[in-house]
């Protein structure tokens, strides 16, 4: 997937087009936000995040190399500054949250899954049950179904391996799919 | 090992395979036809693809269902903190002027012969509708029957291509959305963009085709034209064919249509809220990959894989007993038609009757 023609969109920006960058900005704010929002649910934090990104892109062109797949660059830099404010804010460090944060949620998203099955006994909603993935697989998994990225992409965006991503987005299908398949059974 | 899993095993072997989620994203995914194969091969490995597949698009919606869509007036108001920061330190460099690029023209112009360019600027409405619906009620049933409005949506990076039911086809280049009655089967072929599109609109006097944007409508009276929304502007601009362009909230077939002939661009102006006519279209900001293929051949194919063909074309489930057909194989090309007529050309080769509903498509064999 890392193949391709370089986008020419992002060559003409890089070279000093601002209109090229405005095309760029809105061809890409709308899934920005919203992985943003995957990221940190603060809305402004995100924001503000997006325009520092645009403003460095912009100043830092010329040391920008040509590049294939400019929403995966986008993704990935609002990523890597998203993660710099969180540890700046809550002064744990990246790996420590991460860490917690795919433990942690584990057990409790079972629990009340569990819980809200007996209570309701309707069919499992999709949507629920991927706001209550834990975060880094809700992100993986938003990454790899939603915008089609393969793993290879996925994996250098949130700094993991092949392996640990495929495992990641596994237990994220696999719970999905526990409670998805237990109203459509397959024979 | 693969043949010792169980069906759910299997299933979900599939939902994490690169290129098999790649199948189902992206319809010009270069590991269709191993797919295509595959899901002939065995009623087991169609079943397995089909509800795979579910799954996929179930997920998607979801995940289309939950995203927050951002005022088109707040992206405005970003861009302008971002232009005001970038402006005050200018560069030495000049703005070099924009480069027209002729060859997208030319790429699309060979596909259809005939072409009207619509630029646009905005996200549609109904994407504001779709997300405060959301927000109200923080509920969405992903699997809740079908909605008679479809969203399609590019979340890959290249182009796709849409087909309609009435044998329209879009090429949507990547983020862009349409949305459309499902069966399109209202008085009127109406469809609802945000982002670029490529539209090849088969004519019919009968049921006119409209698009709507978020301040223009534009009625199609030719027959192929472009839609894109970039840049800072919502204008149509026409290469070959006609158009009338109205505002929104004008009556539709009052006075006051601006009709558009090649070369001819209507620019919506914001600080009037009128309609300006200018010519030369060739400063538009399109930039779009035309996808080449226009449609599906199929030679002695299970008419199975032709089902499942038809389904992600024209993202309506198609629903028959596969045993009843298990023998059945057909010679047809796809996309070329309304689907009612593909439908009716592959029923009456099988020996089949088809009915459409909300529900989507039912093949009922032989009596």
């Amino acid at each position: 997937m890392l193949a391709g023609n370089f986008d020419k969109e992002w060559s003409l920006f890089k070279n000093g087009d601002v209109q090229a960058l405005e095309a760029i900005y809105r061809a890409n704010i709308q899934s920005l936000i919203n992985y943003g929002e995957k990221i940190n649910p603060d809305i402004d934090l995100v924001k503000d995040t997006i325009q520092d990104l645009f403003i460095e892109l912009w100043r830092n062109r010329q040391q920008l190399s040509d590049i294939v797949l400019v929403k995966f660059y986008l993704f990935r830099a609002l990523r890597n500054k998203l993660y710099r404010a969180n540890s700046h804010q809550s002064f744990v460090s990246e790996g420590e949250m991460q860490l917690s944060t795919e433990n942690l949620q584990a057990d409790y998203v079972e629990l009340s899954i569990v819980s809200r099955e007996e209570e309701t006994h309707i069919r499992q909603n999709l949507m629920q049950l991927l706001e209550n993935l834990p975060q880094r697989q809700r992100e993986a998994v938003y990454l790899r179904f939603y915008h089609n990225m393969p793993y290879e992409a996925i994996a250098s965006m949130m700094d993991m391996n092949y392996q640990s991503t495929l495992n990641l987005v596994q237990r994220a299908l696999n719970s999905l799919r526990k409670k998805f398949a237990g109203g459509k059974k397959l024979k | 090992m693969f043949f010792m899993l169980n069906k759910e095993e299997k299933l979900r072997a599939l939902l994490l395979d690169n290129r098999f989620v790649d199948w189902i994203n992206n319809p010009d995914s270069p590991y269709a036809g191993f797919w295509l194969q595959w899901t002939g091969e065995s009623a087991e490995n169609a079943e397995l693809a089909d509800a795979a597949r579910e799954f996929l698009m179930e997920l998607r919606s979801a995940e289309l269902a939950g995203e927050t869509v951002t005022e088109e007036t707040e992206v405005d108001r970003m861009w302008e903190s971002i232009g005001g920061t970038i402006a005050e330190r200018p560069t030495r460099e000049g703005q070099p002027r924009r480069i027209i690029r002729k060859g997208y023209w030319m790429a699309a112009a060979a596909i259809t012969g005939m072409l009207l360019f619509i630029g646009v600027t905005f996200f549609s409405e109904s994407r504001h509708q779709l997300a405060s619906v959301k927000k109200k009620t923080g509920q969405f049933s992903a699997t809740g029957g079908i909605s008679p409005e479809v969203v399609r949506y590019n979340g890959s990076e290249g182009g796709e291509l849409v087909f309609l039911p009435d044998g329209s086809k879009v090429t949507l280049a990547k983020g862009t959305r349409i949305s459309y009655n499902r069966l399109m089967n209202g008085k009127n072929r109406e469809v609802t963009v945000s982002g670029e599109a490529f539209f090849d609109v088969v004519k019919n006097p009968v049921k006119p085709f409209y698009i709507y944007t978020r301040n223009m409508v534009v009625k199609v009276l030719g027959t192929s034209f472009r839609v894109t929304a970039s840049g800072g502007k919502e204008s149509v601009a026409v290469k070959t064919g006609k158009v009338s362009v109205f505002l929104k909230g004008q009556d539709l077939e009052q006075s006051g249509a601006t009709i558009l002939l090649p070369k001819q661009v209507c620019t919506y102006s914001k600080s009037t809220g009128s309609l300006v006519m200018d010519t030369a279209a060739d400063r538009s900001k399109i930039e779009m990959e035309v996808i080449a293929k226009n449609g599906y051949d199929f030679e002695d194919a299970p008419i199975d894989t032709v089902f499942r063909t038809l389904e992600k074309m024209y993202a309506i489930p198609v629903h028959y007993e596969r045993s009843a057909f298990f023998n059945s194989f057909i010679t047809i090309s796809l996309g070329s038609e309304s689907l009612e007529e593909q439908l009716q050309v592959i029923t009456r080769t099988i020996g089949a009757t088809f009915s459409i509903s909300n529900d989507g498509i039912t093949i009922e064999p032989p009596k």
